[in-house]
């Protein structure tokens, strides 16, 4: 039988989503909130992307937690658009899926850099004064 | 597609009847790509446990705990189904649909 990540079953929801994914130095990106599905030619359905950030967890968020979380991502200047990492940027996948440098530098977070730029970055100290 | 449109599903039997939920997505390997095999549905919105995979085998008592929980949920494979308005309508009765329990065996 075929593998995928050395695995023979993959259950999306329990094996996959909701897991955090780190970059290879194992530095959390976010979770994956979704994932991305194309039909193909012969008829069959593949994964093709992983999905992160709150806009891509709001489907399955019950709708008194899509006001706080909307309310929350407004403050930092979002929502933003989920960001997409292809499913060959995967590299392992165990209690966090591992993804690599190029992909994880590209699934870098708006919200959070906006938030170290305009909130963090203006502490005293926040750009390692003490260094 | 996202998968989230296909998780917690309502499933309707050949009859029409609501049987189930989409519970998770079953995939597997094919020539590098992740491939969707089938459906995981059952009689309630229980997530799975991941002790339900041959490899990861858990303590006795949790897989006993888990199988008991589990014992009405059953594998759709792709094909056996219709994605019909965000609803999965089976062309399988509900009733000839195997356990989850027996594909690891």
């Amino acid at each position: 039988m075929s593998t995928w990540q050395g695995r023979e079953i993959v259950d999306l929801l329990t094996d996959i989503i909701d897991r955090e994914i780190v970059d290879p130095e194992g530095v959390p990106l976010g979770r994956v909130d979704d994932l991305e599905l194309r039909s193909r030619d012969d008829g069959r359905t593949e994964v093709v992307a992983l999905l992160t950030g709150t806009v891509a967890l709001e489907p399955r968020l019950p709708r008194w937690a899509l006001t706080l979380i909307r309310a929350s991502a407004r403050l930092t200047g979002g929502p933003d658009d989920p960001r997409r990492i292809p499913i060959e940027a995967i590299t392992k996948v165990d209690t966090v899926v591992s993804i690599t440098a190029a992909a994880a530098a590209a699934a870098a977070s708006p919200s959070e850099e906006r938030l170290k730029r305009k909130i963090i970055g203006r502490i005293p100290g926040a750009d390692h004064a003490s260094e | 597609m996202r998968a989230s449109e296909l998780i917690g599903a309502p499933v309707l039997d050949t009859d029409g009847t609501r049987c189930s939920y989409v519970i998770d997505l079953r995939a597997g390997g094919d020539d590098g790509d992740l491939v969707v095999d089938g459906l995981v549905i059952g009689r309630h919105h229980w997530r799975m446990f991941g002790y339900e995979h041959r490899e990861e085998e858990g303590p006795a008592l949790m897989r006993r705990i888990i199988e008991m929980l589990h014992r009405h949920t059953r594998y759709v494979p792709w094909g056996d189904f219709e994605i019909d308005d965000r609803a999965v309508r089976l062309r399988r009765d509900w009733d000839d649909l195997p356990p989850l329990r027996s594909l690891r065996e």
